[in-house]
């Protein structure tokens, strides 16, 4: 979209202060969003985002400039910005070559593209989710589901000549349910999100997600207090992968690793984890919410093992920490928009499956939590104390499932959570997120079996 | 210039095509923030944001439309994206515009002597920082994070029933997060400070104070589990608050998502808790909230008692009262409605005779987890915390790993003291004010 001429000439102006290294980010992206509230639609946004990032690297220092402005004194502007901030040039910079047409990574067609769908199918697919939540009792007081679209489309030029595009269509169904009985509230979330358009739908129920997010409000209005203490937790799969992601994937991330401020720098080939984890992160995986082709530097997206049956194997590098640590890249470089620069960040993440069978492990684990459903969560990747809540959790008594409890939190350090994971399921699923870090939220998949922790401590009401 | 004869031909072609009123919100603004590591500069960031945002009332509902692009398709996306958004809306109460207020407050919220100062001087006193935050102890002697920012912007509004606002403003902030290291143990502390004049910002001040937060928290010990007096210190009753402001938001109580919900001129808090709302004060001022509504102060809650939950035209309408001058907006989000400066009105003891009055339990400095751990709509929160002991009336040893669980409406109303140390935190552009406070016992998670 924009002749490749002015990137050549922006490009150039980028290293006219010495740089080493350029790289354009373009983005144009077109997102819809659609929520329901009570049944009616109260909201509907067509949102147009458009920019370019320059990021310049001079040895280990970067610059990054980004503007909205992309005709070509807008982005020599940028450029010339960017290039003041690394000094002056040595020697006059020849000139760039980039490739007329793009490196395109292989990609999944769109079967049902967002553009193509009318609205009164979006609305339809709102009313299924609201009716069948409402539908599961006089106690569900609110319903909000939301219907969001977004087609990004990213090129990415760089000084060494690389040209590369990529089309990112995603689309993502949330369902919000307040079960209230006068006096307290709780809440129930379901989410579904993909890397494609509508085809979604072939995949989801709304009516399933509706109830099931009804269900989960219901029974937490009905809770009792979380005890508070030390004890066995087991986790389900799905979005309970959310403590690999927090406990541990944060941390393997070069932005923390470069810096050395991570808790597991310099343990490569070290045992770090249970022998029973072996942990995947995977940007490849078809039609998943966390993947794509390639990655916000224009590396094409791969398969990462991190951890192998407890040993570290890999980190997540991207181009600039590569060069801090002497590593090459991964394909893990991620940015929310154009306006961030990138860094490394997670994609689809989970915990490979084991070979414990679910009722075994409850049945054997005393008294504990069991955390069917997880909330989100956040960690300190210099201390690895991390933190997240459990949104549906039953207290386990003597191995049989008792009750469920509401307002319990996990916490404890990622290096002795991954030391004592003691049962690792069959039962792999992967759920979708988002992921908020420096360079931006960007849609991720946490995954993970049912898995046990033999000891951590639970935050709960219940002292 | 290109952005005012694009919105002018905007609302007139949005009239042409059937909007019975038609605006163009505008976002526009510049900023730099670089970041340090040992010593060197290792990032550079700057920046030229633009967007515009378009409702536009059609068929009686208002469509929404936003863009970064001013090309050739833009005009034509927004309208027919707001036509088409218009056409789905089936929400009943009425949004309209506004036309603008005859008065409007005069806040000064931009500092020419701020676009003045040189990258070089941000640059200068960014690596002092980093320098002061890596010698002032042998166990501080690297930082998770170094960085200094400064950014400046303008709030454009103009819609078809005459209204027609301008607004600048800029500010300056810089933040640090030290690591504080002994043995294998370690421990950060982020500390951030703004302001609209370049040379308030103290690096000296900034890195002592996160040093010496980061190292107190060396050899913190895990508490066993059980219900303990808690004492918040102003920055973590901050963060709490800023958490649950949205209890407060009419448009979450109007759908179901507050508990407030009808609670006006009810008592819902201790007698002590007087919160307010003042757009005009502090670094968070501005003139007009997002409809172009002037902006004035207000109590939310008055010794105990919800006088109001905050509003904007359209939450006033469907409740037949006044806007509280509460409106959200951004080129690309609907019209909603949020904090401006928001605060707990101070009590009278000082921290240190807080500590004394409560003489033995728990203060917490710190939470992490609030996004997730922390439920506006019940109230719940159980979130990991760190800080000290209370004892005899002083500060004891550090404690971490734990978690502290309440619930936020309990604790409003279990309000014993508070302190006089007002304390302002930023989150999400809001401007959320606390002092420290004691609320009686919470559930403490340890071994």
């Amino acid at each position: 979209m924009i002749p490749i001429h002015n990137i050549q000439k922006a490009l150039a102006a980028a290293l006219s202060g010495g740089g080493d290294f350029a790289e354009i980010f373009l983005e144009d992206s077109l997102s819809n969003n659609l929520s329901m509230v009570g049944g009616r639609i109260d909201s509907a946004t067509t949102d147009r985002l458009h920019g370019a990032g320059i990021r310049i690297y001079k040895d280990l220092g970067s610059v990054y400039v980004h503007t909205s402005r992309t005709d070509l004194s807008g982005l020599l502007r940028a450029a010339k910005q960017a290039a003041d901030a690394v000094g002056r040039a040595k020697e006059t910079q020849g000139a760039i070559t980039i490739a007329d047409t793009p490196v395109c990574c292989e990609q999944i067609p769109v079967r049902r593209a967002p553009s193509d769908i009318a609205h009164t199918r979006k609305r339809e697919y709102l009313a299924m989710a609201h009716a069948a939540a409402k539908g599961m009792g006089d106690a569900v007081a609110q319903v909000r589901c939301i219907l969001g679209d977004k087609v990004q489309k990213v090129w990415v030029y760089n000084s060494k000549g690389l040209h590369a595009h990529e089309v990112r269509t995603r689309t993502r169904f949330v369902v919000h349910v307040v079960a209230s009985n006068g006096h307290e509230n709780q809440t129930g979330l379901e989410t579904a999100g993909r890397l494609g358009g509508y085809e979604l739908f072939d995949r989801i129920d709304p009516e399933v997600l509706g109830r099931d997010a009804a269900r989960r409000a219901l029974t937490m209005l009905e809770a009792g207090l979380c005890p508070a203490g030390e004890m066995p937790v087991v986790i389900a799969g799905g979005f309970g992968g959310v403590i690999f992601h927090e406990a541990c994937g944060h941390s393997l991330e070069a932005t923390s690793v470069a810096l050395g401020n991570s808790e597991f720098c310099g343990k490569l080939g070290l045992s770090i984890a249970s022998p029973l984890v072996t942990a995947i992160d995977d940007g490849t995986i078809p039609g998943a919410w966390g993947s794509i082709a390639m990655d916000d530097e224009g590396t094409p997206a791969g398969r990462l093992v991190l951890i192998e049956q407890g040993v570290l194997k890999n980190y997540m590098v991207d181009r600039l920490n590569g060069r801090r640590m002497d590593m090459p890249v991964t394909g893990s470089a991620r940015r929310q928009s154009y306006a961030c620069a990138p860094t490394s960040r997670m994609r689809n993440t989970y915990i490979a499956p084991g070979d414990s069978d679910v009722a075994e492990m409850i049945s054997t684990m005393g008294d504990g939590l069991y955390a069917k459903r997880m909330g989100g969560g956040s960690v300190n990747p210099v201390t690895g104390e991390f933190n997240f809540s459990v949104s549906e959790g039953y207290l386990v008594r003597d191995g049989k499932i008792a009750k469920p409890v509401r307002g319990a939190t996990l916490v404890g350090s990622g290096a002795k959570v991954l030391e004592r994971i003691d049962r690792v399921g069959k039962d792999l699923s992967l759920a979708d997120g988002i992921c908020g870090s420096i360079s931006g939220a960007v849609p991720v998949c946490v995954g993970q079996p049912t898995i046990r922790v033999s000891s951590m401590t639970v935050g709960g009401l219940e002292g | 210039m290109k952005m005012e004869s694009f919105s002018a031909e905007l609302l007139e072609r949005a009239v042409k095509s059937g909007f019975a009123q038609a605006e163009v919100y505008i976002k526009s603004g510049e900023s730099f923030e670089a970041g340090t590591h040992e010593g060197e500069i290792n990032s550079y960031e700057v920046s030229g944001s633009f967007g515009l945002g378009f409702r536009g009332l059609y068929n009686g509902k208002m469509g929404y439309a936003s863009t970064q692009a001013l090309d050739d398709d833009a005009m034509e996306q927004l309208i027919r994206g707001a036509k088409q958004n218009a056409l789905l809306i089936d929400e009943e109460e009425a949004e309209t515009l506004f036309e603008g207020a005859t008065k409007y407050p005069d806040v000064n919220a931009f500092s020419e002597a701020l676009e003045e100062v040189s990258a070089k001087a941000k640059l200068e006193k960014l690596l002092k920082l980093d320098e002061l935050g890596r010698s002032l102890d042998e166990e501080v002697r690297s930082l998770e994070d170094c960085s200094l920012f400064s950014a400046s912007g303008e709030t454009r509004m103009m819609n078809t029933l005459g209204l027609d606002l301008c607004f600048r403003k800029n500010i300056c902030g810089m933040s640090l997060t030290p690591i504080a290291r002994r043995g294998n143990q370690s421990e950060t502390s982020f500390r951030f400070a703004c302001s609209r004049d370049f040379h308030a910002l103290d690096p000296e001040a900034l890195a002592k104070e996160g040093v010496q937060e980061a190292l107190s928290r060396l050899g913190g010990e895990v508490l066993p589990s059980g219900a303990y007096p808690v004492v918040f210190r102003r920055d973590a009753a901050q963060a709490l608050l800023g958490t649950f402001t949205g209890v407060f938001n009419a448009e979450a109580a109007q759908k179901g998502l507050s508990l407030l919900k009808g609670r006006e001129g009810q008592t819902i808090a201790s007698p002590m808790v007087t919160i307010l709302d003042d757009p005009l004060q502090w670094i968070g001022a501005r003139p007009f909230d997002g409809e172009g509504v002037p902006g004035s102060a207000k109590a939310l809650v008055e010794d105990g008692v919800l006088c109001t939950l905050m509003h904007n035209r359209k939450t006033a309408a469907k409740q037949g009262t006044k806007t509280t001058g509460n409106a959200s907006r951004s080129y690309g989000s609907k019209l909603g409605v949020s904090p401006t400066t928001f605060y707990l009105k101070p009590g009278s003891l000082g921290y240190e005779a807080l500590l004394r009055e409560v003489h033995q339990g728990i203060l917490i400095t710190g939470l992490q987890g609030l996004h997730s751990g922390a439920d506006p709509v019940s109230g719940d929160f159980s979130l990991s915390a760190k800080g000290f002991r209370i004892e005899g009336g002083a500060l004891g040893g550090p404690v971490t790993g734990i978690t502290v669980a309440g619930n936020f409406f309990t604790l409003l109303q279990a309000v014993q003291c508070l302190g006089d140390d007002l304390y302002f935190g930023f989150p999400g552009g809001s401007c959320i004010g606390s002092t420290s406070l004691y609320g009686g016992k919470l559930t403490i998670a340890g071994k």
